[in-house]
C-alpha cells in the first residue's frame, strides 16, 4: 500500500491507496502514529485509492480514533469506494466513523 | 466430472507475504470456475481473515509452518477450505463485537473471525491429526 501525507492548515491529510490488509497495516499504523507524536490532533484519511480493507485495515482506523478521541482530537475519512463501505457497513463501522465523499468535504468537516 | 477435478489448490508458507500469494490463488481459481466478482469478494476477504489468523496465532511467532487452501466449485456452492498444522482454535475464544457500541466502547480487534462468518454463508471448523481445517462455503 502507498501512503502520502500533506498539511493543509491544521488538518493532516494521510492518503493511503492499494489494500489496506494485514501485510500493509503495520505501515498504516506507524504513519498515524508518528502524525500523532507530531501533536496533530486534526487527521483526515483519504482512502479514494484503497480497493480493500480487512479487519487487519479496519483495527488499524479504530485504534486511531480512539487515540484522538482521547487527546480531544478528530478523525475523519473520506473517498470509501462501495466494497469497502459495504466491509465498514458489515463491521459496524458506519456509525462510528464520520464519513465524507471527498476531500474537499472532508476538510470540511474540521 | 468428479468435484476433485474442479477442485484448485495452493501450498503456502505462513509469512504475511503469503496474503498476496493468496489473492492471486483466488483471483486465478475464481476465473477458471467462474465465480461471480460478488463471491470472489467474500472469498477473498473471508481467506485473508483466516489466513492472517494462522499466521499470527496458529504458528509460534518467526517459525512459520505450512498452509494449505483449496477451492472448489459443486451444486451451485463455493467451497474454500484451508488447512493448517499449527495450534487448536477455537472461535468461542474470540468474543463477538458489539457493533452498537459507541467508539470508546468499542474493543479495538475480534472482527476478523466476525466478518468471515457474515461473508460465507457456512463456517465449520475441525481437527484431526493436528490438522486444523476450516471449511467456508458461499451459494452463488
Amino acid at each position: 500500500m502507498e501512503i502520502s501525507q500533506n498539511q493543509k492548515n491544521d488538518v493532516t491529510v494521510v492518503a493511503l491507496a492499494g489494500r489496506f490488509d494485514a501485510q500493509s497495516a503495520g505501515n498504516a499504523e506507524e504513519t498515524l502514529k508518528k502524525v500523532l507524536e507530531a501533536d496533530g490532533t486534526k487527521i483526515l484519511i483519504d482512502m479514494s485509492q484503497v480497493e480493500y480493507i480487512s479487519s487487519a485495515g479496519l483495527r488499524v482506523l479504530l485504534s486511531t480514533a480512539k487515540k484522538l478521541a482521547g487527546v480531544s482530537g478528530k478523525l475523519v475519512l473520506c473517498g470509501l469506494k462501495p466494497y469497502v463501505r459495504e466491509v465498514f457497513e458489515v463491521a459496524g463501522f458506519t456509525s462510528i466513523f464520520m464519513i465524507l465523499p471527498d476531500e474537499a468535504q472532508g476538510l470540511q468537516a474540521f | 466430472m468428479a468435484p476433485e477435478q474442479k477442485a484448485h489448490s495452493i501450498e503456502l508458507k505462513t509469512e504475511l507475504a503469503a496474503l498476496e500469494q493468496v489473492f492471486v490463488f483466488l483471483e486465478e481459481a475464481c476465473a477458471a470456475l467462474g465465480l461471480p466478482l460478488a463471491t470472489q469478494r467474500a472469498l477473498e476477504l473471508s481467506a485473508d481473515e483466516a489466513v492472517t489468523n494462522v499466521i499470527n496465532y496458529s504458528y509460534e511467532p518467526g517459525q512459520p509452518g505450512p498452509l494449505r487452501l483449496s477451492l472448489g466449485l459443486e451444486g451451485g456452492e463455493a467451497t474454500l477450505i484451508i488447512e493448517d498444522q499449527g495450534k487448536p482454535f477455537d472461535e468461542k475464544d474470540v468474543p463477538a463485537p458489539d457493533l452498537d457500541a459507541s467508539l470508546e466502547e468499542r474493543p479495538v480487534g475480534g472482527l476478523g473471525v466476525f466478518l468471515m462468518h457474515r461473508m460465507m454463508d457456512r463456517v465449520e471448523r475441525s481437527r484431526r491429526d493436528g490438522v486444523n481445517r476450516l471449511v467456508m462455503v458461499k451459494k452463488i
